[in-house]
């Protein structure tokens, strides 16, 4: 694997806080000293904010989808009634 | 009914369907009680659907309660801060109103570019951080001969997507304001 490739896993580990602890403490120690390899993890951590969000959307699209099949469709006719009565009331 | 072994094994679909099926008319009910109408019932269930599907996934969550009486304290809570919101919301329509979403302008325009410039990653990515795919199930999905040039995959985009955030960062200068 190349050596950037071996940086951002370095990174992962840092942020995600998982793999050998003492690895963790030397990239800790890295990230005191070297100003360009702290930016390189700040922008990791906003890449991975980021993903969730993008995660999140997907998943809130994809649920408005299945509702709307659900209150569409006639496979799931008795659903609709139900739902439908509650808001006679 | 939704603890986590199942929402492994099932799709995600068939696991909201479900969700639908047996806790929706729940929250309907409770939704209408409380003065709501069916649109203001389906907008608070799908994101309860989302922060209970978030709690199961991200973390090694069973709720103590049954499930549908832990979605239905989610879904709850949902609508007391729906309502707070429609109140401020109401009390001010006459004044112009900045958007007050959770996501920062400039985060929703890096996330729309990203969108745009590089779905494919963005979607394998998710996949294995938002949805915790295994890298046996990354390779599935994506067309991956191993599990191993799926793991490099994901962090080719890894790095991708952070290098895309630096640089359009420093287009949006006030990003970090």
């Amino acid at each position: 694997m190349k050596t950037s490739l071996n940086e951002t896993i370095e990174i992962e580990n840092l942020l995600l806080q998982q793999g050998d602890t003492s690895d963790r403490l030397v990239t800790e120690a890295k990230v005191l000293s070297n100003s360009e390899f702290k930016e390189k993890v700040q922008w990791q951590s906003l890449a991975y904010d980021l993903v969730n969000l993008y995660g999140r959307d997907k998943l809130l699209k994809e649920i408005k989808v299945i509702e709307n099949r659900l209150f569409s469709t006639s496979k799931y006719q008795s659903f609709q009634n139900q739902i439908y009565s509650i808001f006679k009331k | 009914m939704l603890v986590i072994e199942e929402l492994k094994a099932d799709t995600r679909e068939a696991v909201i369907i479900k969700c639908y099926e047996e806790v929706f008319p729940l929250a309907a009910s409770h939704i209408q009680r409380m003065g709501g109408s069916l649109e203001e019932a389906k907008e608070v269930f799908q994101v309860a659907i989302v922060f209970y599907y978030e709690k199961l996934v991200h973390g090694d969550f069973q709720p103590e309660v049954g499930d549908v009486a832990y979605l239905m304290g989610i879904v709850k809570k949902q609508w007391l801060k729906y309502r707070e919101k429609s109140k401020v919301h109401q009390n001010l329509e006459n004044i112009e109103i900045i958007d007050v979403s959770d996501e920062k302008p400039l985060t929703k325009k890096l996330l729309h570019y990203l969108k745009l410039s590089g779905k494919r990653c963005m979607d394998l990515l998710q996949s294995f951080y938002y949805e915790k795919l295994t890298m046996r199930q990354m390779a599935d999905q994506y067309g991956y001969t191993s599990e191993r040039s799926a793991t490099v995959q994901k962090y080719k985009c890894l790095e991708k997507v952070r290098d895309e955030i630096k640089l359009k960062s420093i287009q949006y200068e006030d990003f970090f304001e």
